[in-house]
């Protein structure tokens, strides 16, 4: 079942889940809440990938992907009075502004999906992984891929993305435990 | 369901609305809706709070700068 808006709330007074910021009433919809974009971004240093000369990425044991992430991109943060122009096919990863918890107890597992605003203009905010698991707490990262015709100027604060709470069925044997648990941005 | 005042327009197709709806803050809101979901000068939507003269409002879909809810000035409502 789904959260409605007076259930996230109830959620988050009586802190079985925790949004921090916590969200503004504006940015709550009947069965979902935006969270916003966070100044820091992680986009391709495109000097490094022209000297990998064409690198085939293989998966597998041996592939690491946090030395992956910091040898081809850089981070960044975005400048507040000019944001940061996302151009047509551009790919970028990104963070929610908000850190959320999710703890097992409270049976709340959770996606993180596009708003039909940005979708409109051919912006998307995963790449197929929009399920954040019961157990997970941190920042959300986002995979931003413009598909659109037009850049788009993405700045500090903006709603970016919404998440729709799930209540899971019993308590996760298991705790979420994944490689992205309490991830920084 | 409330009604709210609202400049109401053609869509690109016939059953299709763009509304401009005056935020408490001034700013113009812009959604597009169905025809079903607006008159010749408002649109329906549903209250969800007050706070001295301001009142929360869900809209029947997304503006076009990415909130479900606006504040707008109790003036704005024509009841329901």
């Amino acid at each position: 079942m789904i959260l409605t808006d007076r259930e996230i709330q109830i959620y988050l007074a009586n802190r079985q889940i925790s949004i921090k910021p916590e969200p503004d009433p504006i940015l709550y919809s009947s069965t979902s809440v935006d969270l916003t974009l966070a100044k820091q971004l992680r986009v391709w240093s495109f000097d490094q990938i022209e000297k990998s000369k064409g690198e085939i990425i293989t998966l597998g044991p041996k592939f690491k992907y946090a030395e992956f992430r910091d040898k081809y991109t850089k981070r960044m943060n975005i400048p507040p009075s000019k944001g940061y122009i996302l151009a047509p096919e551009a790919f970028v990863l990104a963070w929610t502004h908000e850190t959320i918890n999710l703890p097992n107890h409270s049976k709340v597992a959770a996606r993180v999906e596009g708003k039909s605003s940005l979708a409109r203009l051919g912006l998307a905010v995963h790449v197929t992984a929009p399920t954040i698991h019961a157990g997970f707490e941190g920042p959300i990262q986002l995979e931003l891929c413009n598909h659109g015709l037009f850049s788009i100027r993405l700045t500090p604060g903006m709603p970016i993305c919404q998440l729709i709470f799930e209540m899971t069925l019993g308590t996760p044997a298991k705790g979420y435990s994944g490689i992205f648990l309490r991830q920084k941005k | 369901m409330s009604r709210v005042k609202a400049k109401v327009i053609k869509g690109s197709n016939r059953s299709e609305r763009i509304a401009y709806i005056k935020t408490a803050e001034g700013v113009r809101a812009e959604v597009l809706l169905s025809a079903a979901q607006t008159g010749s000068n408002h649109i329906l939507a549903a209250e969800i709070a007050r706070d001295n003269n301001n009142v929360l409002i869900e809209l029947p879909q997304e503006t076009s700068s990415g909130y479900w809810r606006v504040w707008v000035k109790e003036n704005q409502l024509l009841g329901e």
